[in-house]
């Protein structure tokens, strides 16, 4: 057999850029076309994506084109940022000018030379746009709040730890091993249950395969604790089953926390802002759940060291407590027990003062009592001896007074009796007259012719009465 | 006689008899007696806390070392 005959590759490739170089060199056109899977190295200041152009309805791409810009290029696309206030990104349907180039090994592409700031929004960002409205406006488990949105999903509270995860993704997908492996590999032990449900996770079309998948790990019953979305990484184009409306629904009405980790640095889907959580790739998904038990295990931790530290205060304050109730009992004790022996000293003192205070004051009155004793007799005697001089003087006087008064009655009876002598009375003139020898004083029994006796002073006269003459004795009234 | 005594009770007991002493409300007649219950509930009180503290060490050092 003849060998056939070939040529090397860049021999090809040298053949196609001059074909290129022929056609295209020199000319450059004004091209309509979507930016997707955009970058920018800030230092070299060049920028890598691709020129994309959609279908008239939906989202397939029809034609597609690796572009770079630098130098000058780059100087308009700065001044087209300026000049819209629009970064220029992924997403953005713009009016660039190019040039058409070839390198054996990079392959063909477009240079960017020039763009056109009137073409500010990319059609992909007024599908996207138009598709989030569409949720918020039929949903009413979808609000946009600020920037972000609020979904049933994203309401729902995370388990304290997340142990069973069901992972949507594909099944070449590298990513969803990197997930895997990250997951049973932490750092800190934990194990989990992964659960995969195999899909495909790119292109429109295959939406419905998606959704389906979804439903499925809702009907298996098992209590999950979270959804994980993963997708390895890619060009921007792939990931539009991530903006399709259908999908962004199901996930935000999804009862189980969805936690998505769709490999894409630029752009953020509408299923990531529909899901509870969503990091930037499976391996941050991982991450980011790991981390969420690990801040469990922290807390229980720190409650761990709380509780240790807190009994440790607690037992401090109550031996302090104990330690100081103690030392004031026995202080207090001591101190009431000397207070008391005080008290008592100071009443034995007082009862020896006073008792010796009382027996003073007995010793004082039995003193005066004695002097007064001693005194008394003295005084009695004498007084007693007054009154018997007294008595003595008295009687002596009472005496000499009666025997004078006696002498001078006596004396006054002599001279009566002497005045009263007949033989005074006889010398006054006054006769005594006897009748048969007895002194008469009354006529009475005499009679004319009786003898009478009259007796005078110096004689006796015999007589004989010759009459009786009766009167009333007025002669005597001399 | 074995009482049934807390921690609680015999403090408050504890906390009361000094009160009396402190306030001298006490009689020199129970002083003795009131003293001697201190020390009995201050000596429960002591006993109770430490083996509660060697006990909570015990739980913790099992909260730290679950292997173990």
């Amino acid at each position: 057999m003849e060998p056939r005959q070939y040529i090397r590759l860049s021999v090809l490739n040298d053949m196609i850029h001059d074909t290129i170089s022929s056609r295209f060199e020199g000319q450059r056109f004004w091209v309509l076309a979507d930016i997707t899977n955009h970058s920018f190295k800030a230092d070299k200041k060049i920028h890598y994506f691709e020129l994309v152009e959609k279908a008239q309805n939906g989202n397939a791409i029809t034609a597609k084109m690796m572009g770079k810009s630098w130098g000058g290029g780059a100087i308009r696309i700065e001044e087209f940022e300026k000049n819209t206030g629009q970064t220029f990104t992924n997403n953005l349907h713009v009016l660039v000018q190019v040039s058409v180039d070839y390198h054996p090994l990079y392959g063909l592409s477009v240079s960017v030379l020039d763009i056109d700031s009137n073409f500010m929004l990319g059609i992909l960002e007024q599908q996207r746009n138009a598709t989030l409205e569409r949720l918020v406006r039929e949903n009413d488990y979808i609000q946009k709040i600020g920037d972000g949105y609020s979904t049933f999903n994203s309401r729902l509270q995370l388990p304290a730890v997340i142990q069973r995860v069901a992972v949507l993704s594909s099944s070449s997908s590298a990513g969803n091993e990197d997930f895997r492996h990250t997951m049973q590999h932490n750092n800190f032990g934990y194990v989990f249950q992964i659960d995969d449900y195999y899909t495909v996770v790119q292109g429109d079309n295959n939406a419905k395969l998606f959704l389906n998948k979804l439903i499925e790990i809702y009907n298996t019953g098992i209590p999950y604790d979270a959804v994980v979305i993963n997708r390895g990484g890619g060009s921007q184009s792939d990931f539009l089953i991530f903006d399709n409306y259908n999908i962004g629904r199901a996930v935000a009405k999804f009862p189980i926390p969805v936690i998505t980790g769709i490999g894409h640095q630029k752009n953020v889907s509408i299923t990531d802002l529909m899901a509870h959580t969503n990091t930037k790739t499976p391996t941050k998904a991982a991450e980011f759940i790991i981390a969420h038990n690990r801040s469990f295990e922290v807390e229980i931790l720190s409650l761990q060291q709380n509780i240790i530290i807190k009994s440790q205060q607690l037992f401090h304050v109550h031996y302090k407590e104990l330690n100081e109730l103690k030392n004031a009992i026995s202080r207090n004790t001591k101190e009431l027990i000397q207070m008391r022996g005080e008290e008592l000293t100071q009443t034995n003192q007082r009862i020896i003062s006073s008792s010796r205070a009382v027996l003073y004051g007995h010793q004082k009155t039995l003193i005066l009592t004695v002097h007064q004793l001693v005194q008394s007799p003295k005084m009695l005697f004498q007084q007693k001896k007054n009154d018997l001089l007294n008595l003595k003087n008295s009687i002596r006087n009472t005496t000499s007074e009666y025997l004078r008064h006696e002498k001078l009655t006596l004396e006054y009876h002599q001279k009566s009796i002497q005045m009263m002598s007949p033989h005074n009375i006889l010398r006054k003139g006054y006769a005594i007259v006897k009748v048969r020898e007895k002194i008469i004083s009354s006529a009475e029994n005499i009679k004319a012719g009786d003898e009478i006796e009259v007796i005078l002073k110096d004689a006796k006269l015999k007589s004989t009465v010759k009459e009786k003459i009766q009167y009333d004795g007025r002669d005597t009234n001399i | 006689m074995e009482e049934i005594l807390t921690y609680e009770a015999a403090l408050s007991e504890l906390t009361a008899i000094s009160k009396e002493i402190e306030s001298e409300e006490i009689s020199v007649d129970e002083l003795a007696s009131k003293l001697k219950r201190a020390s009995e509930l201050i000596e429960f009180c002591q006993t109770k806390l430490k083996n509660t503290e060697a006990e909570v060490n015990k739980i913790i050092s099992r909260m730290e070392n679950p292997e173990n």
